[in-house]
């Protein structure tokens, strides 16, 4: 079926979901890198590939919340806008507890909102700034979905125990925030029109979700490196 | 003194003493009374009842976007996911109020479309305003009298008319006038601001009166009787 061919809302939805599990399947092959999370005889405050992962997750989970209150006043449906609000809130409680996480293992939890990856600046960036609700949707349909089992879920299958208080809270409410971007899709992806530029904004929202994914396991590995300098150095 | 700094706490306190005054001007009956009809009739068959829901709904709509688009500039973690949840909660009053007048046959939407110009004033008022201090000053005074003029009011009267509006309204406000009370205390930090705070809850205050008295006026026109 051409681009330009009328769908509807539901039919566009299954499209765009079509996309994102395609992305999975890369993400899930290693196409993008893996993540890890270091000697695991060690705890996690001394392991350097999770003290990197949570800091670069900061950004997002504090300018998230900030992204979608901007967001409500455009937002003509009473249901969809208090989903959206509900979720800016719970958004501040992921942050709140990833921030105490790495205040408990005497880390600076607020060192990558002032200094964030450039990569996760952009995807963030370029969702502030769509026009429409139905791109807007879209873009955070592909965002957590692919944060939800690309990330998430990762760490939920290779640390449960490390991350255990993140998750327990993040992992439910991503899989209802995704849920408002599906019914959000369907409510305002109405034309053709709209549905050619959200159909845009996923595939860029794809390639900058993988940019910001590598520019993740980048930090890891230099946090990584230079731990394991300095402990060489503390040995000589 | 204006030029004096006073600990947030006084600031406050010498807010709410204002508002509480101006409460009890209020409640003497002295800017009109709100009425609710027959109680011997169902509620959507009293045109007072529908009345004062309509007349609620604007308020109900446009504090959440008022808040939304505050939000970026709260600092504090804490109040941002208090703020959130007041967003959420105010727009849950809103979808109650229309679904009650809905389910009487009643337009839904006839008081956000055709608000009271005093009203619409009032948070045009709202989102001008430049700090913090000033912008959680006016939900100090605003939400305050508002859980107490048209809230307990209605609670009194006849709570069941009004439910399940009233009873989700009333569990809610306390928590909203303590997110006010908390950020004034924040936010409310030198001198100049809270001159400036003192100058926007003094305003709110007059203009919530305006408002009520425009709200009893346009009531009672509704109801076809005297003006008060």
């Amino acid at each position: 079926m051409s681009d330009h061919v009328q769908k509807t809302p539901r039919q566009f939805l299954a499209e765009i979901e079509l996309l994102k599990d395609d992305a999975l399947n890369n993400f899930a092959s290693g196409e993008y890198g893996r993540l890890s999370f270091g000697d695991t005889s060690k705890p996690p405050q001394e392991r350097p590939e999770i003290i990197a992962l949570l800091k670069a997750m900061v950004y997002p989970e504090r300018i998230a919340g900030d992204i979608l209150a901007r967001r409500i006043p455009s937002i003509p449906d009473l249901d969809i806008k208090e989903r959206v609000a509900e979720q800016a809130a719970e958004e501040f409680v992921h942050l709140q507890i990833i921030r105490e996480m790495l205040t408990e293992w005497g880390e600076d939890p607020d060192e990558m909102w002032h200094k964030p990856l450039p990569e996760l600046v952009e995807v963030f960036r370029y969702v502030n700034q769509l026009e429409t609700l139905a791109e807007f949707f879209t873009a955070n349909f592909i965002g957590e979905s692919l944060l939800l089992s690309a990330n998430l879920g990762v760490m939920r299958a290779l640390a449960p125990d490390v991350f255990a208080r993140y998750l327990d809270v993040s992992i439910p409410d991503e899989a209802k925030h995704i849920q408002i971007n599906r019914d959000a899709i369907v409510r305002y992806a109405t034309t053709t029109q709209l549905q050619a530029k959200a159909r845009d904004v996923a595939q860029r929202l794809l390639k900058s979700f993988v940019a910001g994914y590598k520019a993740k396991l980048r930090l890891m590995t230099e946090l990584s490196a230079s731990f394991t300098t300095a402990a060489i150095g503390r040995a000589r | 003194m204006p030029d004096e700094r006073l600990a947030p706490e006084q600031l406050v306190s010498e807010l709410e003493i204002i508002r509480d005054d101006t409460l009890a001007a209020t409640r003497s009956g002295l800017y009109g009374r709100l009425t609710f009809g027959d109680k011997s009739k169902p509620p959507g068959a009293r045109r007072e009842v529908v009345a004062v829901l309509q007349m609620l709904l604007y308020p109900e709509r446009r504090v959440p976007d008022v808040l939304a688009r505050r939000f970026e500039s709260i600092p504090d973690f804490d109040l941002k996911e208090r703020t959130a949840h007041q967003i959420r909660e105010e727009i849950e009053h809103a979808q109650l109020i229309q679904k009650m007048l809905e389910q009487w046959g009643m337009d839904g939407e006839k008081g956000w479309r055709e608000p009271i110009p005093e009203l619409v004033k009032i948070f045009d008022y709202i989102e001008s305003l430049e700090t913090l201090s000033e912008f959680f000053s006016t939900f100090l005074m605003g939400e305050g009298l508002f859980l107490s003029t048209y809230l307990d009011d209605m609670q009194r009267a006849d709570p069941d008319a009004f439910s399940p509006y009233l009873a989700a309204a009333l569990a809610d406000e306390p928590g909203h006038i303590a997110l006010a009370r908390d950020a004034l205390l924040r936010y409310a930090s030198t001198p100049k601001i809270q001159a400036r705070t003192r100058d926007s809850a003094q305003r709110l205050l007059a203009m919530f009166l305006g408002g009520y008295q425009a709200r009893i006026r346009e009531f009672n026109a509704t109801l076809e009787v005297a003006p008060v």
